[in-house]
């Protein structure tokens, strides 16, 4: 007896070795599409906080921070986080290099007249926009004088003369709305002119005199560096304004044997330290933003319910 | 967010203008030497009593400094329309006085129209060319620089014998 289970064990067992691995092969399922399968893949993944953030993310407002990094901000909670995953499909520079070249006016002067300064014209300036962050310039300008100080004790005069700023300005608000700027930057200025004080009356009380004379007209060569911080907004359409204000001295001047001159085209009255601008502006785009599209939620859905369906739903062959 | 850009740069464009208002001249509006008194025994400096200086062809012959207390400098300003410009000083005229003694002091110089600032305005600097003087009291005149600017400084210094009972 012991002997026939023994010998019909071995047989079993050699058609088993030699039986399964061939069926196995060959087996093939049909699916089964019940309202089950329909939610399983939902069922499965209810609880997978990758997906969860993901809607969490649709529902978001997202801003790009200093480094390039794409910030979400939960609208209900206030939370912020920063989605490590798409860090690398944002560059750094929202902006393109060569981004946009304004072209402004500066007519600080002339609106100073107004309130009755009697020196300066304006300038018109270039900029290019590089990134919406390093903004390198230059500015021509015409300079004129003719003050008569309220003590009446003589006339300065300084014909039209031009000058020349060059310089770069650095946007603080590089990544955000290119409809406003915040900048600071450093420049260097120059001018060729002449200068002549004329009608000089000059009292001596205790001689009881009174002399009159005039300054020939002298030529003097300055140049200056300035540092200046402003802003800009947008107006309309492509129109901005600006306004500037700066920190400048005088690195160079020509020596002159009757005295130095009260006004340096571009720099203004060589007493003041400070200066400003006010320019209009006309901005002439050249390249829109680099930012990409951030993948849809659903896009990043598709993928794992078509390879759950993809196993699921096998044809047979 | 604009609207609060624009008032700004409104606010910021007032106030820059009203902080550019320039300071008062704070040199001399004319360039007047500055004389000091020094002790031609100890060349230290001194302070003179009863000492009077006045102008050569002053109007009214009037008095520049008299001085019953003490002085130790004097401002000397030139002629702008002449070439030179004398002075007399005079000691010993206060009322306790022995007997009144006097020295002629002449600068002669050349004027140099100059705009020193605009505040300041325009004036003449005098680049003294020669000094001249009688010496009853006066021992010597010494000048530090001999361009008279309106930078208030003393470049005159003018020693005087302290033997004599005007000095103390």
């Amino acid at each position: 007896m012991r002997r026939r289970i023994l010998i019909i064990s071995i047989i079993t067992l050699l058609t088993a070795t030699f039986m399964v691995p061939e069926s196995t092969g060959r087996r093939r399922m049909n699916p089964v599409t019940t309202a089950a399968t329909t939610t399983q893949a939902i069922n499965e993944t209810a609880t997978d906080t990758a997906r969860i953030n993901a809607k969490r993310r649709a529902q978001s407002i997202s801003y790009l921070d200093n480094n390039g990094r794409t910030v979400y901000r939960d609208t209900i909670t206030g939370d912020e986080w920063i989605d490590s995953t798409v860090i690398a499909r944002v560059p750094k520079m929202e902006f393109p290099l060569l981004e946009s070249v304004s072209v402004g006016v500066n007519i600080f002067d002339p609106l100073m007249r107004l309130f009755g300064q009697d020196y300066g014209v304006g300038d018109i300036w270039g900029e290019v926009s590089l990134h919406n962050r390093y903004k390198p310039f230059v500015a021509i300008g015409l300079g004129y004088a003719r003050h008569r100080p309220s003590s009446d004790q003589y006339i300065y005069r300084s014909p039209l003369s031009m000058y020349f700023r060059i310089g770069a300005n650095y946007n603080f608000l590089f990544n955000s709305n290119p409809a406003y700027s915040v900048f600071a930057g450093v420049a260097y200025g120059c001018s060729s002119f002449s200068y002549s004080v004329t009608d000089v009356s000059l009292n001596s009380p205790y001689w009881d005199e009174t002399a009159h004379f005039d300054i020939p007209r002298q030529h003097a060569t300055a140049g200056w560096i300035e540092v200046q911080a402003g802003l800009r907004v947008k107006v309309v359409g492509p129109l901005y304004a600006g306004w500037s204000v700066c920190y400048h001295n005088i690195l160079h001047q020509s020596k002159t044997k009757h005295g130095g001159p009260f006004y340096i085209p571009g720099y203004g009255n060589v007493s003041n330290s400070f200066g400003a601008s006010f320019s209009l502006i006309y901005k002439f785009g050249i390249k829109s933003p680099n930012k990409t599209a951030l993948p849809d939620v659903d896009s990043i859905e598709t993928p794992l319910t078509g390879a759950a369906s993809e196993t699921d739903n096998t044809p047979e062959q | 967010m604009a609207l609060k850009f624009r008032h700004i740069l409104l606010s910021a464009t007032a106030l820059l203008y009203a902080s550019c208002s320039t300071d008062g001249c704070l040199d001399n509006g004319s360039a007047i030497p500055l004389a000091t008194f020094y002790s031609a025994e100890t060349r230290a400096k001194i302070s003179l009593s009863g000492i009077e200086i006045r102008g050569l062809g002053a109007p009214n012959d009037s008095v520049l400094l008299s001085s019953f207390g003490s002085v130790q400098e004097v401002y000397l300003p030139m002629r702008s329309t002449q070439q030179s410009t004398s002075w007399r000083f005079t000691y010993g005229s206060g009322a306790t006085s022995e007997a009144e003694v006097s020295d002629i002091v002449t600068f002669e110089y050349t004027s140099i129209p100059y705009f020193a600032s605009e505040e300041c305005g325009a004036s003449y600097r005098y680049k003294i060319t020669n000094v001249g003087h009688t010496t009853n009291v006066i021992t010597e005149i010494e000048l530090t620089d001999s361009l008279i600017t309106n930078i208030d400084i003393s470049t005159i210094h003018i020693y005087f014998r302290t033997g004599n009972p005007a000095a103390q």
